[in-house]
């Protein structure tokens, strides 16, 4: 199941059909409809949300390459490893070779290395990730997004999971105080999932300059993120300290609580670092 | 639903889809190769145009499978033929091919620049006027058939045998046509070998038996290659992505290469050797493994020749194998780093941890040449011999890792008829007695054979080969295929134009690997495949059920295909079947009527591919149609050490041991439907056969080999003629330093272009696009003291003439080395399309794509070739030939290059001892100057070094039986003429 669900976040085909039906999920959408929700702004890359910049590739994907090296794999993985589909397919694919094996100790090492990377590289980051479906606008994604969850949740029921943090979270970077941060920091630091502790999707930058009356900038997401700090500083500021409280209420919902608080706490402290700011720029003298 | 449920569902599902042999799971590239169109839905594929964006237009496709015809790898293709039109829009890789796993490099895409070129031939055209005179008239098959048919007829009636040649560049394809020579009762089989593999080849063949290698690099710890094998060479596309498995698993990356290529700088270890001293330093790291203990020496015990060797070189030692420990040793104790360094100009600090890497590597090394250094070099053959000598000694051999013999990955199915006959006649003029031991024929002699010894041929095919290209003297070939006494008809069979085309009298267009039949099988991993070429619009037709149509029918213009020309001419040659040839072509489904390539497939895909029937009816398929379908089958993987394997108990009856181990039977061998060319292994005086060798008391297959093991000393070299070099080891080039002038250097010539394949790429646009030039690599320190900067037009003289390029200074080679690649330099006579066909139509001022227009001028002896109008844009039906922005067409090099046989493998050694300089007053880009004399001059000096047979047979035949050689005249013709010839 793992695998049919890896499969269905890839660009729309035939085969997806049967796949969603076993699944019991919507008709699958247009080509065009995974573009807007998926490829454009929910990038399923382990690497975007437990990398330092959230950006594709790095340091992130080289380790997933690492571990799936130490667990034996030669197969190409090339420079997708940290893709959720092949991250879900891995996971999957330990529990069939668990089957195939006969002595104990094997098994038990196959469970291991499932569990690791359960924690290290899916579960890390799959919570606020899923959470950001809610409210897409397209409904094969957002049951999509839920059936998923409901299937990592009952995983971390079954599974036995280290006491520390997942390396990722425990060495992220933290966010900066707005204050003493440069505009160039303060941006990057707002588009990082690990250092904010929260996702900002285009659609949210562009409820934020409707909401607020600002223009928006046909361009990528710091470019915009620039124009919009530029035009109304305090306006966004506070948007965005909104928007980080809404994803901390949402962090918790779904997988280990653990690393759900993790991303709660780091989605408050970014919170509060613009609203204090925000304020501050509200009394500052003109 | 629970999530219990669900998961119950989805298995249930996938099971349904897949026992229907459908695709559950599309997968996706990231994970592996399942993002190719599901194989289900082969037969109606939508793909939206990308030419037509931004308008959403769908395209229906029917997917056929076919293998590429550039170079060897036989890579799989999938041609996406248009539903509506029946047109073939592009090629990806087959992903259903067990070789290229559906990666291609960018020449097997761009074949669809090759199948709809506008200048390619599309009909049987004859020469109009003087041969290269460039006037053609457009004939029909039967005409052509008639002609040629009628003239091998009374060749062979007269017993002409001999004056009937066929000359083949890309084979393509296994046995085929030297099955139908066989049939013919013709020793004329002629190909390209010795001026490419052949050194290497016969490295290894005296090492093994066989004559390839076929390295496991995806399993090895370290891989050494001679060579640029990343990008360029053979199965390189099959191993490059198996090098870079390799790779990610840890293996280290050996490569010698003289020029900083790009397999270069994916190196752990990069050796810029200077040419010719590889064997040295091949030699050093073997030194070191046996110096330092790091020897399987339970391998070397068990399978080398040893005890040979003892006795005939060291009579007096013990015939135990410390003493042979012990001479081994001695024999390489010279080979020190210090030594290979001062050979090399390699540090012996870097020959010394590559060594090393050999050392920690144990039976896990992959190592390969096939051209490289033994193509350039006198004695190159021995590169390949040192090298196989590292995977003898560290056991390396057919092993997870290590090195495998080809024969033992290959399979060639037998086909409906199977020629037990051999050609009653020996061809000196292609297996001259000068060169006993040549792997192949003497091909690139033939001009000078022909000229000095009054050989002529009757008819003389040219079979996708360029030879006034691709050979060295080019001006010998034009003289030899512009003299009516010395070729009497040449008939070239070609899909593209070339410039020994030009010079034909039949130019007959045959297909592209989308237009055409072939069986393949290439030793590209530990596993042995077959890839199945067909034409893919006849096969579209059918599946289509458009009405079935022969090859003819199906592809553009009256381009043709070989198997079916060959039947229709064997047919002519033989009408009657009175000669007996007839039968080999007929069919036995229809007694007395022609076979056809449906029944000669089908065959051979129900009768001699084990597990293929049973695959194909897996799917309720026929196994001719499986192969349509998918285009490739693994018979199997994981073949292993055959040598070690013993022999069982039915295949050994009345067995005698003769005290080298080798084991012979009265027993019938064990039949087989794989027909891999193997040496003969001879049997005992009794008449019995050999059935293998005895090691551990068990008598085991062994290797093909006179002795049954792996052959560290050669009998065959010692007794024709070469005790000295009887061992594996090193002897100083042609190009060594202490050989050439002090004002001379070193010419690399034989390098590929990534994108290019001889001849055959000359009509791709795409690839011409992305390489056209062929500077010549400088370093800087020699092109400072030449006054040579990048750009500069520099003269290159050689011992026969000189030509004229550019200079592209880089620390990329050598000091004291420069390099050109043999692949550019096209040309052509006149600028009217194809050479002759009709002019009406064609636009004035009209350029050549690939080649310059040039102008061919003689005066006496000597030859002068001169640029008339460069490549650029022109006009025709396709629309990118007016958008052409290259003016450069590289120079053609190799006409100045003299005949260097080397004379125990027969391999042309190409690099060269030139002077290099800037270029004289008068010269232009391009210029190419031979005389002819001196040409006449090297091929004398260079033959004086063989040791012909007729001096050096031990038994009075002109070849040892056992080496292998294609269309085997009966042995009866082996014996020297009485009393032995010398040779003019």
């Amino acid at each position: 199941m793992y695998r049919a669900l890896g499969s269905l976040i890839e660009s729309p085909v035939a085969e997806h059909e049967r796949l969603a039906l076993a699944l019991g999920l919507p008709e699958v959408p247009a080509a065009t409809e995974h573009a807007r929700v998926v490829r454009m702004q929910r990038h399923p890359y382990a690497s975007v949300y437990l990398g330092a910049e959230g950006m594709l590739g790095g340091e992130v994907r080289d380790r997933v390459t690492g571990f799936r090296r130490a667990v034996g794999l030669q197969e190409e993985a090339g420079a997708e490893a940290d893709h959720l589909a092949s991250l879900l397919s891995l996971l999957a694919s330990f529990d069939s070779w668990r089957l195939e094996e006969s002595g104990a100790a094997r098994q038990a090492l196959l469970v291991q290395a499932r569990d690791t990377l359960a924690w290290e590289y899916l579960l890390s980051w799959t919570g606020p990730y899923l959470a950001s479906f809610a409210g897409c606008g397209a409904v094969f994604y957002a049951e999509w997004a839920a059936l998923l969850g409901r299937a990592l949740h009952e995983f971390c029921e079954e599974a036995e999971f280290p006491g520390r943090l997942p390396e990722a979270l425990r060495t992220a970077p933290s966010f900066p105080d707005p204050a003493e941060a440069s505009a160039q920091e303060l941006v990057a630091a707002l588009l990082s999932p690990l250092q904010s502790g929260m996702i900002v999707l285009r659609d949210d930058l562009e409820r934020l300059a409707e909401e607020a009356g600002l223009a928006m900038r046909a361009a990528d997401r710091r470019t915009v993120v620039r124009g919009l700090l530029a035009q109304e500083p305090k306006t966004a500021l506070e948007w965005f300290a909104s928007h980080a409280h809404g994803c901390a209420q949402r962090a918790g919902e779904r997988g280990p609580r653990r690393i759900g608080q993790w991303w709660r706490k780091r989605a408050l402290r970014t919170a509060d670092l613009l609203s204090d700011n925000a304020a501050r720029l509200r009394t500052a003298p003109a | 639903m629970s999530l219990r449920e669900l998961e119950a569902r989805v298995s249930a599902a996938k099971q349904d889809v897949e026992a229907r042999g459908e695709t559950f799971y599309p997968g996706s590239s990231r994970v592996h190769l399942a993002a190719y169109p599901p194989k289900e839905r082969w037969n109606d594929w939508v793909e939206l145009d990308a030419k037509a964006w931004p308008e959403r237009k769908e395209r229906r496709y029917v997917l056929v499978p076919t293998t590429c015809f550039n170079c060897e790898s036989a890579c799989g293709l999938l041609a996406y033929v248009d539903r509506e039109t029946l047109e073939v829009r592009k090629f990806e890789g087959n992903p259903e091919h067990p070789g290229s796993r559906g990666r291609n490099c960018a020449k097997g895409p761009a074949t669809v620049t090759q199948i709809t070129d506008p200048d390619r031939i599309l009909h049987p055209l004859k020469r109009a006027g003087a041969r290269g005179g460039g006037q053609w008239r457009r004939v029909d098959w039967d005409e052509a058939l008639d002609d040629i048919a009628g003239r091998i007829r009374k060749a062979m009636d007269e017993d002409r045998h001999n004056q009937i040649m066929y000359h083949v560049g890309r084979p393509g394809e296994d046995g085929f046509t030297e099955r139908m020579l066989a049939a013919w009762g013709v020793d004329g089989h002629n190909s390209h070998t010795n001026i490419c593999s052949s050194g290497a080849r016969a490295g290894y063949h005296f090492w093994m038996g066989m004559d390839r290698p076929s390295p496991d690099h995806e399993n090895a710890r370290v891989i050494l290659l001679i060579s640029s094998h990343l990008e360029a060479g053979h199965y390189f596309n099959p191993h490059a992505q198996r090098v870079m498995e390799g790779k990610r698993r840890g293996a280290k990356l050996v490569v010698f290469d003289t020029r900083l290529s790009n397999t270069a700088t994916h190196a752990d270890h990069w050796l810029s050797t200077y040419p010719g001293s590889e064997a040295a330093v091949l030699l050093a790291v073997a030194n070191h493994l046996l110096r330092t203990g790091r020897y399987d020496k339970s391998f070397v015990e068990r399978w080398w020749n040893w005890r040979e060797y003892l006795e005939e070189t060291r009579p007096g030692e013990p015939l135990e194998f410390s003493a042979f420990q012990r001479a081994l040793e001695a024999e390489y104790a010279g080979y020190t780093f210090e030594f290979a360094a001062a050979e090399s100009g390699v540090a012996a600090e870097t020959i010394a941890r590559v060594a090393e890497a050999v050392a920690e590597a144990g039976t896990r090394l992959s190592t390969h040449n096939w051209r490289s250094a033994a193509a350039g070099n006198l004695g190159g053959w021995q590169v390949a011999r040192a090298l196989f000598l590292l995977n003898a000694l560290t056991g390396a051999v057919a092993v997870p890792g290590g090195t495998y013999p080809n024969a033992w990955n290959k399979y060639v199915p037998r086909p409906i008829h199977m020629p037990a006959r051999h050609p009653k006649r020996w061809n000196d003029t292609t297996w001259p007695a000068d060169y006993p031991l040549s792997l192949m024929e003497m091909s690139f002699l033939l001009p000078h054979l022909t000229a000095e010894r009054g050989g002529s041929l009757d008819v003389y095919f040219t079979r996708v080969y360029n030879p006034v290209w691709t050979n060295p003297d080019g001006f010998s070939w034009i003289e030899m295929l512009t003299d009516p006494e010395r070729i009497g008809l040449h008939v070239a069979l070609t899909p593209t134009w070339s410039e020994t085309a030009l010079f034909a009298d039949y130019v007959l267009p045959m297909g592209h690997s989308a237009e055409r039949h072939d069986v393949a099988s290439y030793e590209q991993y530990d596993g042995r495949w077959i890839g199945f070429r067909q034409p893919v619009l006849r096969t579209a037709r059918e599946r289509l059920s458009k009405g079935a149509v022969s090859t003819r029918g199906a592809n553009p213009g009256e381009v043709w295909e070989e198997n079916e020309f060959w039947i229709e001419l064997t047919w002519r040659i033989d009408p009657d079947g009175s000669r007996g040839i007839r039968g080999f072509f007929e069919s036995r489904e229809r007694p007395g009527e022609k076979l056809t390539v449906d029944e000669y497939y089908a065959w051979m895909f129900e009768n001699s591919v084990p597990g293929l029937p049973e695959r194909a009816a897996r799917e309720g398929l026929a196994p001719l149609e499986y192969m349509r379908r998918y285009g490739a089958f693994e018979i199997d993987a994981g073949v292993g050490a055959v040598y070690e394997e013993r022999v069982p108990p039915g295949e050994l009856e009345d067995v005698r041991v003769d005290r080298e181990g080798r084991a012979f039977t009265r027993a019938a061998a064990a039949s087989s439907n794989n027909v891999v060319p193997m040496p003969v292994v001879e049997g005992d005086e009794e008449g019995r056969r050999r059935a293998g060798v005895e090691v551990d008391g068990v008598i085991r297959r062994g290797f093909p080999t006179p002795s049954g093991r792996l052959e560290f000393w050669s009998r065959t070299l010692a007794e024709w003629g070469w005790p000295e070099l009887a061992v594996p080891g090193y002897s100083r080039s042609h190009v060594h330093p202490q050989n050439m002038d002090r004002d001379q250097m070193c010419l690399i010539s034989t390098f590929r272009l990534p994108v290019h394949i001889h001849t055959r790429s000359a009509n791709a646009k795409w690839l011409n696009e992305i390489a056209h030039a062929n500077p010549v690599w400088i370093h800087p320190r020699d092109a400072a003291r030449k006054g040579l900067r990048t750009g500069s037009l520099l003269r290159v003289e050689t011992e026969i003439g000189h030509f004229v390029g550019k200079a592209w200074v880089t620390e990329g080679i050598h000091p004291g080395v420069v390099a050109c690649s043999h692949h550019m330099g096209r040309w052509r006579l006149s600028d009217g399309p194809g050479q002759g066909e009709p002019l009406a139509g064609a636009p004035p001022g009209r350029r050549a794509e690939a080649g310059a227009v040039v102008s061919l001028d003689r005066d006496g002896g000597d030859w002068r070739m001169r640029r008339r109008m460069n490549a650029g844009p022109y006009r025709s039906a396709d629309a990118d030939t007016a958008r052409i922005w290259w003016t450069e067409s590289g120079v053609h090099q190799n006409m100045t290059f003299p005949v260097q046989p080397d004379p125990v493998s027969g391999a042309h050694c190409w690099h060269q001892a030139v002077r290099v300089g800037p270029a004289e007053p008068g010269d232009r880009n391009g210029d190419v100057v031979v005389q002819a004399g001196k040409s006449r001059e090297a091929f004398r000096r260079w033959l004086a070094l063989a040791r012909p047979a007729s001096r050096h047979s031990p038994d009075g035949t002109r070849r040892p039986y056992w080496l292998m050689r294609p269309v085997r005249p009966e042995r009866q013709a082996y014996q020297l003429p009485e009393p032995p010839g010398e040779p003019a």
